[in-house]
């Protein structure tokens, strides 16, 4: 869930890897960022915070769902969405705020902070 | 009690004004400054210019010392990700959540939110309840056991008219409880009891078998 760098570039690398995969966005020009000899597979469009579209992208089948939009609450809609009401078995989550990252982490999800690294990685520059 | 209003649309507005003039000390918080700034000025009560569901904001807000937390904002992640944030990080007890998508209310109940409110469902009630042609109206959700109390209307020329109640199929987890007549009075349907028309029969049912419920009391010749 959510094309936009970070959702498109997870996708297609897992795609290369082999792994069967579907990405969902509302907006139609994110699907841009897919390389176009991937794009009409992989693309569903819809709200991953709507139960009928995750749904419809076929969520029920899924063995790895990643709520990656840029929004910190609709990735913690749809990846509790994803455990409670579709029981995938892994679901991993961006939180850019670390402090909502650690409370979710708390609850049981993987919750991922990109705030953290770039922290760190600015900080080992700053350093080095 | 100290009270969080989180969003302040024309909800938040009114809840946080009337929680007011009863007495209670309320903080909005709302991320937009304008609208802040006019229920400042309106209610006279404390506004917090911020995003509601950031823990830093809440911290600010005091959240470790408020009785309740209502979150009113008309985007329903941002209303389960405030309450859980007050809830887990912050320990307040009771939670209210608008839902604006009714299908999210049993998701927000299951994730911990103590009050989701569904201004849809309330809504449908209502109409339910008043508009006397729908044949089935929700008395009760038993949100533990996934299991729901209706009424439904048996149609003057319904199909179980005549027929007793043991040979009506009613779907496996079905059950009808209660039968009021026309007239106020109440049966306690046993195997041998026959409907009538127009006799509202109160049955326990899932969200599942409802409308195979409905089907089979409400068919007409």
């Amino acid at each position: 869930m959510g094309c936009g760098r970070v959702g498109s570039l997870v996708a297609t690398q897992l795609l290369k890897e082999g792994h069967e995969v579907r990405i969902m966005d509302l907006s139609p020009e994110s699907f841009l960022r897919i390389p176009p000899e991937y794009r009409d597979s992989i693309a569903f469009q819809g709200d991953g915070t709507v139960q009928d579209d995750l749904h419809q992208a076929g969520i029920d089948d899924a063995d790895v769902f990643i709520a990656v939009s840029s929004h910190d609450t609709q990735n913690a809609l749809a990846a509790q969405m994803a455990r409670t009401l579709f029981n995938v078995e892994r679901v991993i989550c961006r939180m850019n705020d670390p402090a909502r990252q650690q409370m979710y982490e708390s609850l049981g999800l993987e919750a991922v902070s990109p705030i953290t690294y770039l922290t760190e990685s600015i900080l080992n520059a700053v350093h080095r | 009690m100290y009270i969080l209003v989180v969003g302040c649309g024309r909800i938040g507005y009114h809840l946080a004004k009337d929680l007011a003039a009863v007495g209670h000390e309320i903080l909005v918080i709302e991320r937009n400054p304008r609208r802040a700034a006019l229920v400042a000025e309106e209610i006279g009560s404390m506004t917090l210019i911020g995003d509601g569901s950031e823990v830093g904001v809440l911290r600010e807000a005091g959240a470790e010392r408020a009785d309740l937390m209502v979150a009113t904002t008309a985007i329903d992640a941002d209303n389960l990700v405030i309450c859980q944030v007050a809830k887990h990080v912050f320990n307040v007890q009771r939670t209210v959540a608008l839902v604006n998508n009714p299908s999210n209310q049993t998701l927000f109940k299951q994730l911990g939110v103590d009050v989701p409110v569904s201004s849809t469902e309330i809504i449908m009630k209502n109409i339910e309840e008043e508009i006397p042609t729908h044949s089935l109206v929700h008395i009760l959700n038993l949100e533990s056991s996934h299991m729901e109390v209706v009424v439904i209307r048996v149609p003057a020329d319904g199909t179980v008219l005549g027929r007793l109640i043991r040979d009506v199929q009613l779907p496996p987890t079905s059950h009808a409880t209660l039968v009021i007549r026309h007239g106020g009075t109440v049966h306690t349907p046993d195997d041998d009891f026959l409907l009538e028309a127009e006799d509202e029969v109160v049955c326990v049912t899932t969200q599942a078998e409802e409308e195979a419920l409905l089907r089979t009391l409400t068919q007409v010749h």
